[in-house]
């Protein structure tokens, strides 16, 4: 079928069908919806078929710079789902939060890279110091401070928790303060995380065997072999300097996390308990989003920059068309972000518990979920995954400050037209919307890509607001 | 900082010039006196800097070999700050306070388009070095310029572009005054000469992704890429896009995307683009001459074309001189210019037309080196010679 047959079709069947009903135009608006769908659909599969048979490596190089991009945009629109689905209203922060990624890793390494300018700030590395202390405390506070109050005393407790708090975030300063040096300073912690996990798995896997005689034994050796790897971890990394980049790459996310956090607790969470409306909360975080990039152009100029080099620069050529290696990595974080997400939510309690906020979250209270800390910990994932698709962006281009507002709206008209809710919609969508944004401009000029990103979102509220994999 | 220990230095040499003018200033008036109104703070400090230093170090070397038939040459320095309003006012104190009729300048295009009107009313000579915007040529009878107007840019890049064998152009050009000028005179040029473009597209100066438009440029197998910046970010960005997409043919761009960031992002992408700029011809013994003597007393070089240019202004102001023999003289000293036929730093027999735009010079052709070859004195490209004329 041609696309001006089925144009002329689809015409047809609107008029006579207004026509003949009248009024009655309601009942026939699922059949039209989805005559629509299916007519628009075999249009863009025959224009983009026309145009491989047009010039296959064009439409190749468009693909890969399609999934380049929609890599970017499903891992927002993954992030976005997911908080959006919980809390259910629109969290602008999420536009800060991918920028203060990407500028996170430009303040963390402005040393090494174009121009080598000097950005740090000491009021800017107190600030977040002082951000990360109270996020950690308060996470102290309602994680475990119920749980151990019946074996130590309140104040132990609370002084506990004070130097925990402090300790954090004097580090945090520490690290913002000698970025040079990001991987001896981050050696110490990442040896323990290792020796942490490398204990916890091992409890876990042989625990059980633990009984008995062989008991103290066992357990010893357990520990020497998780505190072994730990040093050996933590020593690798200081003696690595090249890790630097990749460990600004966590610190980065890490702190548009603890600012997700902050927020909150400062100021989102005071106006649900108020029970304020979705709209009340909407303005307050466009605030947010206008103040955090004013904060960015304070510190960093309003000019484009370009972050450290990263590795992958050199195009492959695959079939005619090239695409850099790191905009392979970055489809593969996409993936693998999909998978974590995917298994923390299907296999864990903790996914449960999100499922059951977004469905009710007053019952969801009554049956004894603790949902303060769920919410607190899914703003937090929101915030990692916007902040990591923010500096995968930014390496792959360039960062500006206004970039938070671009990929909030890329990242949520992709879970729009995947569908709200649904994490495999995500991931569809931003790929979707990555390609048909590159293939859109194939025949018109390319200023035009973002307003065709635009017209799928209107297309989409308007005929399909359950997007392509509407929320089970 | 390189920057601030400049500021130092410019701060030191106007002290230094205060000395000396007080000192030269002696009660039987008889110097010349010209007024000089360049950018030496605010955003065009760096070509006011150095075209006040190109000129002092003239003035100075004119008075040493015994001055204008025995009268010495003495400069008046005000700051025009780069903005029309600041250039009113140096003009204004030029006039008013010095009584000067011929002032040397200005740097910025906005600032000379400021003091304009006023010299052309007032019949005082307004002459400059640096400025390039194509409205200056029509300002006035008393408005002269050693600077190339960017509508030669357009000219010269067309004639480059055609001269190197490209028939079939694609360009990207960023959407404002300035690149859209020079897209359109370099297309008008290059059409002119017969050459095709294949296709074209513009982008906003916020935008950081040009590989979508890059990839259908690409796709209408140009023999060449033209790229019209206006910042040394995205000159270098879409160079380094354009060569990740796999594009090896040539690119062709002016002076934006080989100023130091703009090479710094691009980095080994960026080697072999050509560039239509105006920079001093290496074979011309007169320019080198100038540049040595500049380092020998500065200690340093930046913007050498401008550099010359300003040198060069002083040179002919000092000729039409000998030949009025009279400061005051504005009429007799634009009649002078009218007629001068000059040989200096930025190029052989070049002269004033009807608008006062000079005439017989070419911009040069530079092309970027390997980065390994980049140093601070090359300023990572090497001169290929004069853009081909006609």
């Amino acid at each position: 079928m041609l696309p001006g047959q089925a144009g002329g079709l689809i015409w047809r069947y609107v008029l006579t069908d207004q026509v003949r009903f009248g009024g009655c135009l309601f009942s026939h608006f699922e059949d039209r919806r989805r005559l629509l769908a299916i007519v628009l659909t075999l249009a863009v599969a025959a224009y983009i078929g026309w145009k491989i048979s047009q010039s296959a490596d064009q439409a190749l190089q468009f693909a890969f710079n399609g999934l380049a991009v929609g890599a970017v945009y499903a891992l927002l629109a993954m992030g976005f789902t997911i908080v959006y689905s919980t809390v259910w209203f629109f969290d602008l922060y999420y536009g800060a939060a991918a920028a203060l990624g990407a500028y996170g890793v430009f303040y963390l390494r402005a040393h090494e890279g174009i121009g080598r300018y000097d950005v740090n700030n000491l009021y800017v590395n107190i600030l977040f110091a002082a951000l990360t202390a109270g996020v950690v405390a308060w996470a102290l506070h309602v994680s475990l401070a119920a749980r151990l109050r019946t074996r130590f005393h309140p104040t132990v407790l609370r002084i506990a928790g004070g130097l925990l708090a402090a300790g954090a975030g004097v580090y945090t300063g520490l690290i913002l303060t000698y970025p040079k040096n990001i991987n001896v300073m981050l050696s110490p912690a990442i040896g323990v995380l290792v020796a942490l996990v490398v204990g916890w798995v091992l409890y876990r896997g042989y625990g059980h065997l633990a009984t008995g005689a062989g008991r103290v034994p066992l357990l010893a050796v357990g520990t020497i072999v998780a505190v072994a790897l730990g040093a050996y971890f933590g020593l690798e990394v200081a003696n690595a300097p090249e890790s630097s980049l990749y460990l600004s790459w966590g610190v980065s996310c890490l702190l548009a996390g603890v600012v997700g956090l902050a927020l909150y607790r400062g100021l989102y969470m005071q106006m649900r308990e108020r029970a304020r409306s979705p709209l009340v909360m909407l303005v307050a975080s466009l605030g947010i989003l206008l103040a955090i990039t004013a904060f960015i152009i304070v510190v960093f100029q309003s000019a484009p920059r370009p972050l450290p080099e990263a590795f992958g620069s050199t195009p492959w050529t695959i079939g005619g068309a090239n695409i850099k290696g790191f905009n392979v990595f970055t489809i593969g974080v996409a993936f693998v972000g999909f998978l974590i997400l995917l298994l923390l939510l299907k296999q864990t309690s903790f996914g449960k518990a999100v499922r059951a906020i977004g469905d009710d979250e007053e019952v969801s209270k009554v049956v004894g979920i603790n949902t303060t800390v769920v919410i607190a910990i899914v703003f937090f994932i929101g915030a990692v995954y916007a902040a990591l698709a923010g500096l995968l962006s930014g390496h792959d281009t360039a960062i500006q400050p206004r970039m938070g507002l671009l990929l909030l709206l890329k990242g949520w008209i992709a879970s729009v037209v995947g569908g709200i809710g649904n994490l495999y919609g995500a991931i569809v969508g931003g790929f979707v919307l990555g390609l048909i944004e590159q293939f859109g401009v194939w025949d018109i000029a390319g200023e035009w890509n973002n307003a065709i990103s635009f017209i799928l979102l209107i297309l989409f509220l308007s005929f399909w607001p359950q997007g392509l994999l509407p929320r089970k | 900082m390189r920057l601030v220990s400049r500021k130092w230095t410019v701060l030191l040499g106007l002290l230094a010039l205060l000395a000396l003018t007080t000192t030269a200033c002696d009660p039987g008036g008889d110097t010349y006196k010209i007024g000089v109104m360049e950018s030496v703070t605010g955003p065009g400090e760096t070509y006011g800097t150095v075209a006040v230093q190109a000129k002092q170090l003239a003035v100075d070397e004119i008075n040493e070999a015994g001055g204008i038939n025995g009268r010495m040459l003495e400069l008046i320095i005000e700051d025009s700050k780069c903005n029309a309003q600041d250039a009113i006012t140096a003009y204004n104190k030029l006039t008013d306070v010095d009584g000067v009729k011929i002032i040397l300048g200005t740097s910025c295009s906005g600032a000379m388009l400021g003091a304009a009107p006023l010299a052309e009313a007032d019949g005082v000579i307004l002459f400059s070095g640096l400025a390039t915007n194509p409205d200056i040529a029509t300002a006035g009878d008393y408005i002269f310029r050693t600077s190339m107007s960017d509508a030669l840019l357009g000219v010269d890049t067309g004639n480059v572009l055609w001269a190197d064998g490209v028939r079939r152009l694609a360009t990207i050009t960023e959407t404002t005054d300035y690149a859209e000028g020079v897209r359109r005179t370099s297309v008008a040029q290059f059409e002119k000469r017969g050459g095709q473009v294949v296709a074209e597209e513009r982008y906003a100066s916020d935008v950081t992704d040009f590989r979508s438009q890059l990839t259908k440029l690409l796709s209408a197998n140009p023999d060449a890429l033209h790229i019209a910046a206006q910042s040394e970010f995205s000159g270098g960005t879409i160079i380094k896009q354009v060569r990740e997409l796999g594009y090896t043919g040539p690119i062709y761009s002016d002076v934006v995307p080989i100023g130091t960031t703009a090479l710094e992002i691009a980095g080994d992408a960026a080697t072999g683009v050509k560039a239509i700029t105006a920079d001093l011809d290496p074979a011309n013994a007169k320019a080198q001459e100038v540049l040595a003597s500049f380092k020998a007393r500065y200690d340093y070089v930046t913007l050498p074309w401008y550099l010359g240019s300003a040198y060069d202004d002083v040179y002919i102001t000092a000729e039409c001189l000998k030949q009025t023999e009279d400061d005051q003289d504005a009429d007799g000293f634009r009649d002078c210019l009218y007629d001068i036929t000059w040989s200096g730093a930025i190029g052989d027999s070049y002269s004033f037309d009807e608008n006062g735009e000079v005439v017989g010079l070419a911009n040069v052709v530079v092309e970027i080196l390997p980065t390994a070859q980049r140093t601070e004195d090359n300023h990572g490209y090497k001169v290929l010679g004069p853009a081909p004329t006609g």
